[in-house]
């Protein structure tokens, strides 16, 4: 490098510092949370994946019930939460703050775990009635006492699945 | 040579017939669509530079001079070419035809070169200048099957995916084909006069496989070789008294 | 820079671009706090049946809700006006309800009287002011809407009604007010009849732009597209004559310009034609042989070749144009807006009313199915459903508000309430409602937005949006069948709004006055259990929730199809008494020597009569015959254009004896030399944002010139002269981005 003028140099420099620029820009896109398999946000009342759907045995889709029925899997209403805790555990400093919630006629505000990148478009009935475990996607979430982000979801995760299973690899059948 | 015989390969391939003879140029579909997709209106100085994003809109023509004059109107929106001009130009393969006849755009892949547009004969591709407009209170409208576009990708006509998607779930739920005229796109649910129809060019029984045999089918630009699967219905006699 | 250092930063580069999008990334999901059904596909959504009120025309409409916002509206595919489709301001609703201007709380009045300054107020302080105003305004009261027929008229009627001095106007739409002075002269229907273009072979529009601004610009395009493709030998012909080449005319196969005013003597000179023809091929058998002689006696003046140079069509072509009226069936005249805005207006509805008649008559005599007329009972089931309403059947018109306007310069009224509607920008400047309602002690007014009449008053209310609340109405110009249309709240309100009924209704409470129901919700069905007592079209053996869900879910009540009768011609007495209307007197203009060309004002599809503006899907919306977008024009023949030196973009300014405006110039072929044409609904000054000062607003040019006889505005009776401005702006026309393709792509 000894060969480059100062002027060389500060060229250099700020072509590398552009490309760095660009780089990192990407490195958000690429690397961002979204793909963070360590994504594990602090969640308003802290509930127990474990607890419920692993110690309990309550079936995923008791809560999630429109997995099966739409796109989306949905977070069950206040209401459904109550059902139960309006006996059960009710003494409890997280089912109170539930309570709470239910009494003040306020909505949960949940973070979100599991997202897709924008221009995704996911189906949650055809992956369940095509029998397709939660598990699948979600990885061990009756393990989970915190629920965090097991698997990337990049695109290449969901093609290996969809090509192993014959199912449409159509760009379309996804994006948009 | 790719091969277009979609009946051996798939169950659809989707077309759509403009009859011009029932269109009265109103706009309804313009703005249907406008709803439907999610598409930002740029504003009075964007729309000077032309780079309004209508999908969908509606060409008009004035022949003749007064008092012989008469006026047409041509909705014109993506012809999912079955030969189209745009993919082959793409640089990263984000459009390409897809196996149910639909000229596809993935916006994931779109890096913005324009290339597509500036090869498309019905220049019916729009850049996104600017991120999309929707805020404050606005973004309340948005439809949540789509996706809103980011500044510096290509969008255009997708031949209202989301419903042909919808459609096509709900008639696998319920172990059957999907039915004429179930899917129907923004625009020709809305068409006041009935002029749009939408359907399975692949079933011998659907509506639009009718219109298209019914002699009065033209294509735009049917020289250039792009056989696009949006149809136009030629009609009108010259004397009408 | 060394390798060393080039990683150091990249690793910097690196996190810090994690970190920084970190902290955006926590997206929410936000359940429920109350479960809804389990069934509904939450991403589908919910569909609900209602009304659009876009404009009072009562088309029906399905919103599709998701998680409590409303997403699209689609037409409701049941009901008999619109049957599933809908046109372009009904699918931009819902930017009305997401509108960054909406009014969010009530505001009073601050500064002077229309100043149109104001200090937000609690809807306590806002119905406690009300309800005092309207107790003690006994004798003094006004209440102005723009005639949709809607409970709110109805609550307000039964309200004040009591009251002496209590006066009920409407601001209509002045293409649709003209159709109500046709129905009124000639026969006792509330409106003209509704042609039946669907079934018609031939079709005659004289001036009438049925798919802009007419009865129901939705019905039209789907009688014209059935007219045109659905049977299957037959193609429906159209011909369009009038002054302007609309986008109406743009559709038919024929435009013929004929001179402003004139086209009732074109009507008529059909007729005589069609008479003559009666006589000598003897197909009178059954029509009264008197009539007929004087029916000729009365149109021979309108001979063709007496006529031809009047309307500037040749003696022959009338000929050809009437023969479809003779022996080809079925054919039908449309009368629109370029017969009805003149001083002969009426005359000219009345000739076109004649000349439908007349060619029925010899189809039956043919046993041709022949194009229908509104059924007399079924109007009789209107007027009862508009008294369970609470409202009288009036046949109001532009006179009426004029009186109003008068009185209220004259300081007559202690109290107005104006609902939905702007007249201070959407009728002619020279009426001045301005400054007349500066004169009223105090005005109310329910809206969504801020506008030209808002501003004016002492107490704005913001009411909910259509989709946030109850209403019912019985829609005006219906084709045929009387709708009984349903309005429920498809989603919660987005803003601190209540319902003007609500509103209306709690103010009178609070006053001590008697009301006639708790809220909306209650006076609506109330109306339906009268309607189920005395109708029992519904199912009685359902309760009265199941019959009331029933009719929500459909969107509202109309006879199924079996139970429409067929639809029949109403007596002849009428047409045979005939004789003295047969006259079509020349029209008269306003603007003596100095202003040689005819004011041609029109509503475009999107923009209207000017509701519209505030909306960039309906700005952005290209017109259809110029393609222009985001501002207003002058449409000029080429050779008048030229005339001036005036080229596409040049600003003119156009003098009327009322006042004048400026605006860019639009050559257009399909105008004739001697007019001057320029679309309303632009040139708001307190409409917001999107809408302000875009465009002029040609109500500046025109009087207050009626129809004698009926007492609706002839808008298009003024006379101009234009002037070159100096000056030029850029013409945002939504054409082919490369230029425009050539007639050769598609020979038609």
């Amino acid at each position: 490098m000894s060969s480059i003028s100062p002027i060389g140099k500060g060229a250099l420099a700020f072509l590398t510092i552009a490309a760095l620029g660009a780089l990192s820009g990407f490195g958000v896109n690429y690397f961002g949370p979204i793909y963070l398999t360590t994504h594990k946000p602090v969640q308003p009342i802290a509930y127990s994946h474990k607890l419920h759907a692993g110690d309990n045995k309550i079936p995923c889709q008791y809560c999630h019930t429109f997995a099966r029925r739409s796109e989306m899997a949905g977070v069950p209403s206040t209401q459904k939460c109550m059902n139960c805790h309006e006996f059960l555990g009710a003494n409890k400093p997280e089912a109170q703050k539930l309570n709470d919630y239910y009494d003040n006629d306020k909505p949960i505000e949940w973070k979100r775990v599991f997202d897709l990148p924008d221009h995704v478009w996911f189906n949650h009935k055809r992956h369940i009635r095509k029998g397709v475990k939660c598990q699948k996607c979600h990885g061990p979430i009756e393990t989970m006492e915190v629920v965090y982000r097991s698997n990337d979801f990049k695109m290449g995760f969901c093609l290996s699945c969809h090509q192993e299973n014959g199912a449409p690899t159509d760009c379309w059948t996804c994006h948009t | 040579m790719k091969s277009f015989n979609y009946k051996k390969q798939n169950d659809y391939k989707w077309a759509m017939t403009i009859d011009l003879d029932r269109c009265n140029g109103c706009g309804a579909c313009v703005v249907a669509c406008q709803a439907e997709n999610n598409i930002a209106t740029v504003g009075e100085k964007q729309a000077e530079l032309g780079r309004k994003m209508h999908w969908l809109r509606i060409e008009r023509y004035i022949e003749g001079t007064y008092p012989d004059v008469k006026v047409r109107f041509l909705p014109m929106m993506c012809q999912h070419c079955d030969y189209a001009p745009c993919e082959s130009v793409c640089p990263v393969w984000a459009t390409y035809q897809n196996p149910e006849g639909l000229n596809v755009q993935v916006y994931n892949r779109c890096i913005g070169t324009r290339f597509c547009g500036n090869n498309c004969p019905y220049s019916v591709r729009y850049f996104n200048w600017y991120d999309s407009n929707f805020e404050g209170p606005e973004s309340n409208q948005l439809n949540p099957d789509v996706s809103l576009r980011e500044k510096g990708i290509m969008e255009k006509c997708t031949m209202c995916m989301q419903r042909i998607r919808r459609g096509k779930d709900t008639a696998k739920d319920e172990g059957r084909d999907v039915e004429d005229g179930e899917i129907q796109p923004a625009c020709a649910q809305t068409c006041p006069t009935n002029a749009i129809t939408f359907g399975n060019i692949n079933d011998h029984e659907s509506k639009v496989h009718e219109l298209v045999h019914s002699g009065r089918m033209i294509r735009l630009f049917e020289d250039k070789g792009t056989h696009p699967s949006v149809m136009y219905l030629k009609g009108g006699v010259a004397d009408v008294i | 820079m060394d390798r060393r250092s080039f990683l150091k930063v990249g690793a910097v580069t690196a996190s810090s671009g994690v970190l920084g999008a970190c902290g955006q990334v926590t997206k929410k999901v936000i359940p429920f706090v109350t479960r809804p059904d389990d069934g509904v596909n939450p991403v589908d959504g919910y569909w609900y049946a209602t009304t659009c009120a876009e404009c009072n025309s009562g088309c029906g409409v399905i919103v599709r809700t998701v998680n409590g916002r409303a997403k699209k509206i689609e037409g409701n595919a049941v009901h008999p006006v619109n049957g599933g489709k809908l046109c372009a301001k009904g699918q931009a609703a819902v930017q009305r309800v997401y509108h960054r201007d909406r009014l969010t709380q009530p505001l009073m009045r601050k500064g002077a009287k229309g100043s149109g300054k104001f200090e937000p107020v609690t809807w306590e302080k806002a119905i406690a002011t009300l309800g005092e105003k309207l107790a003690g305004a006994e004798g003094s009261v006004f209440y102005l809407n723009s005639g949709n027929n809607d409970i709110t008229a109805g609550v307000a009627n039964a309200i004040l009604g009591k009251m002496s001095g209590f006066t009920m106007a409407t601001n209509h739409d002045p293409g649709k007010e003209s159709q109500f002075a046709g129905g009124a002269t000639l026969n006792e229907y509330p409106h003209t009849p509704y042609p039946d273009l669907e079934n018609a072979e031939f079709s005659l529009l004289l001036g009438a732009d049925i798919f802009e601004s007419d009865r129901n610009p939705v019905f039209f395009a789907r009688s014209f597209g059935a007219s045109r493709r659905d049977r299957p030998s037959i193609r429906g012909r159209l011909v369009y004559c009038g002054s302007r080449l609309s986008s109406t005319a743009a559709s038919c196969d024929k435009w013929f310009p004929v001179p402003p005013g004139y086209l009732g003597v074109l009507a008529l000179s059909i007729a005589h034609v069609v008479v003559e023809s009666v006589i000598s091929r003897g197909l009178a058998q059954s029509i009264q042989r008197n009539a007929l002689g004087r029916w000729s006696e009365a149109l021979a003046e309108y001979a063709p070749e007496k006529v031809a140079d009047k309307v500037e069509i040749k003696a022959e072509l009338i000929r050809r144009i009437a023969r479809p009226f003779i022996d080809e069936a079925p054919a039908v005249a449309i009368a629109g807006d370029d017969i009805a805005g003149y001083s002969n207006g009426v005359e000219g509805l009345d000739a076109v009313a004649f000349l439908n008649m007349v060619s029925y008559e010899i189809g039956r005599e043919k046993l041709r199915i022949k194009p229908r007329h509104t059924p007399v009972s079924d109007q009789d089931l209107k007027q009862r459903m508009l008294a369970w309403f609470g409202l009288a059947p009036e046949k109001q018109t532009f006179r009426r508000l004029k009186e109003l306007v008068d009185a209220m310069s004259a300081g007559k009224y202690k109290v107005g309430v104006i609902h939905h509607t702007n007249p201070v920008f959407d009728t002619p400047a020279s009426l001045d409602v301005k400054t007349a309602l500066g004169k009223v002690g105090f005005v109310a007014a329910f809206a969504n937005f801020m506008d030209e009449t808002t501003s004016q008053a002492d107490l704005v209310l913001p009411d909910h949006h259509w989709l946030e609340s109850w209403s019912a109405q019985v829609p005006n110009f219906v084709p045929g069948v009387p709708v009984l249309n349903l309005r429920q709240p498809v989603i919660r309100p987005f803003n601190d709004t209540r319902s003007a009924t609500d509103v209306l209704l709690a103010a009178a409470g609070k006053a001590g006055m008697k009301i006639p129901a708790k809220n909306g919700e209650e006076y609506i069905r109330k109306i339906v259990d009268k309607f189920r007592a005395e109708m029992l079209e519904i199912d009685p053996t359902l309760s009265r929730d199941a019959a009331w869900r029933t009719l929500l879910s459909k969107g509202g009540w109309w006879p199924s199809e079996e139970e429409q009768e067929p639809s029949e011609t109403p007596s002849n007495d009428k047409l045979w008494a005939m004789k003295n209307r047969l006259k079509v007197n020349d029209p008269s203009f306003e603007g003596g020597s100095g202003f040689p060309y005819h004011l041609h004002l029109y509503q475009t599809v999107h923009m209207g009569r000017g509701a519209g503006a505030n909306q960039g899907w309906l700005q952005e919306a290209p017109d259809p015959i110029t393609t222009l977008m985001w501002q207003s024009w002058v449409e000029m023949n080429p050779a008048t254009a030229s005339k001036y030196g005036l080229i596409e973009g040049d600003l003119v300014t156009v003098t009327s004896p009322h006042g004048s405006i400026t605006a860019p110039v639009f050559p257009y072929v399909g105008i004739r030399p001697d007019v001057i044409s320029i679309p309303l609904g632009y040139g708001h000054t307190e409409y917001g944002e999107i809408a302000n000062n875009r465009g002029a607003n040609p109500m500046k040019l025109i009087g207050t010139g009626m129809d004698s006889q009926s007492g609706a505005l002839a808008w298009r009776s003024c006379k101009v002269n234009v002037k070159k401005a100096g000056g030029s702006v850029v013409m945002l026309r939504s054409a082919h981005p490369e230029g425009e393709y050539k007639g050769e792509i598609f020979q038609l």
